[in-house]
């Protein structure tokens, strides 16, 4: 800004005079309330992009989850379609004498059950001497302490789906069996009651 | 230098002393980083910093409180919002937010009134053959004439109202007020001059000045 001379310059030294009382005059600052407001208005405008999110995580991860969980359904159906030479329903064992052999020391299923034995929790070790049989579904890596025993009654041919060998003939009858489960619904064994 | 401290100080009032602007334009954006993941204290510090020069800069722009507080009120909306609009490339904080600041008191001016600029524009046209004859400013110590004072700033079209409000009523300097425009400061200078022959003109006619 140029220096104003008022002995020179009278009528511009007292223009600046004036708006320089001008300015000082009216109000220096915004109402109180209105930056209340505008703080409260941030407030909400954050809380509902955290909410928002939120949702968005949740949804991801039940996407997510669904998916694993769809995944973990077909991973059997695979399974069972390869060892199919093996498995056929003359060949294959069925559900029940694998129960049957799971208490037999050295068989099959009991070997792998045992070799799992280091990490799964003492709630599924019970549940290994009680006949259960693991379903592949069962990781031991991923599988919680928090488990669960269901009874349900099922056909054959679910039992297939899970992952579990089921004689042929035990297709369309419909069966007991308790699954032991995590607590969002992944089944990790499965016996039969009848 | 001392305009450096000097403008540091109109845009964060007494409470950040001794910052120069370059450390203003740093904190500045930082504060906008902070307030753009939701740190109310950040969101504070601004609008403590920015409230009352915006507030005043509307306030003389539009002669209307109501319209002032609007204004203020839509640039910090405008932050709270779409606090990441802001390009670091294209000018300091400050500048964007009186870039919003115009924006708005100039649609709400226009809104609320038939350009009364074109008066202003008038007056322009003969105004420095007058302004020369116009050597003796009188008494403005009264209300009645800061009143008219008042009237005649609001009669400026937009232009040389934004240099008068900025350098005169707000005391920046034409590089300072240059920044905020976002023009040359030789630009700032000559938009002042004008519009500073413009006011003494309509004060003359309103025997304000003799």
């Amino acid at each position: 800004m140029r220096e104003i001379d008022p002995v020179r310059e009278p009528s511009e030294a007292l223009l600046s005079s004036a708006l320089h009382r001008l300015a000082t005059a009216g109000d220096r600052n915004a109402p109180p309330e209105l930056g209340a407001s505008l703080m409260e208005r941030f407030r909400h405008h954050h809380r509902r992009r955290r909410h928002m999110r939120l949702a968005v995580a949740a949804a991801v991860a039940g996407c997510v989850l669904g998916l694993a969980a769809f995944a973990g359904m077909l991973r059997p159906v695979h399974t069972a379609d390869k060892k199919t030479p093996v498995h056929t329903p003359e060949e294959a064992p069925a559900i029940a004498p694998a129960v049957r052999a799971s208490s037999a020391p050295g068989s099959e299923p009991k070997r792998h059950w045992t070799e799992q034995r280091r990490t799964i929790t003492g709630a599924t070790q019970a549940a290994n001497d009680e006949g259960f049989v693991p379903l592949p579904s069962y990781d031991p890596a991923s599988a919680s302490s928090d488990l669960q025993m269901v009874r349900v009654e099922v056909t054959g041919s679910e039992l297939r789906m899970l992952g579990a060998r089921v004689a042929g003939d035990l297709s369309d009858r419909p069966v007991m069996a308790d699954f032991i489960t995590d607590r969002d619904g992944t089944p990790y064994a499965v016996r039969l009651v009848q | 230098m001392e305009e450096i401290f000097k403008f540091a100080q109109w845009i964060v009032g007494a409470e950040v002393p001794g910052k120069t602007m370059a450390e203003l334009a740093r904190d500045d954006q930082e504060l906008l980083r902070q307030l753009s993941k939701g740190n109310e204290a950040a969101f504070k510090s601004l609008y403590e910093r920015y409230q009352g020069p915006i507030y005043r800069f509307a306030l003389h722009m539009s002669g209307n409180s109501a319209t002032a507080e609007e204004a203020t009120q839509e640039v910090f909306m405008h932050l709270i919002n779409n606090a990441r609009g802001y390009d670091a490339g294209k000018g300091t904080v400050a500048g964007y937010l009186f870039g919003i600041a115009r924006n708005i008191t100039r649609r709400a001016v226009k809104d609320s009134r038939c350009e009364q600029a074109l008066e202003g524009e008038e007056i322009e046209s003969n105004e420095f053959a007058m302004a020369e004859e116009l050597d003796v400013l009188g008494d403005l110590t009264n209300g009645e004439l800061l009143a008219a004072l008042r009237s005649a700033v609001l009669g400026l079209p937009q232009q040389y109202r934004e240099a008068v409000v900025l350098c005169d009523l707000e005391e920046l300097s034409y590089q300072q007020a240059a920044a905020l425009l976002g023009c040359s400061p030789g630009t700032v200078a000559s938009r002042l001059h004008r519009g500073r022959g413009i006011l003494k003109k309509k004060l003359s006619y309103q025997k304000c000045v003799r």
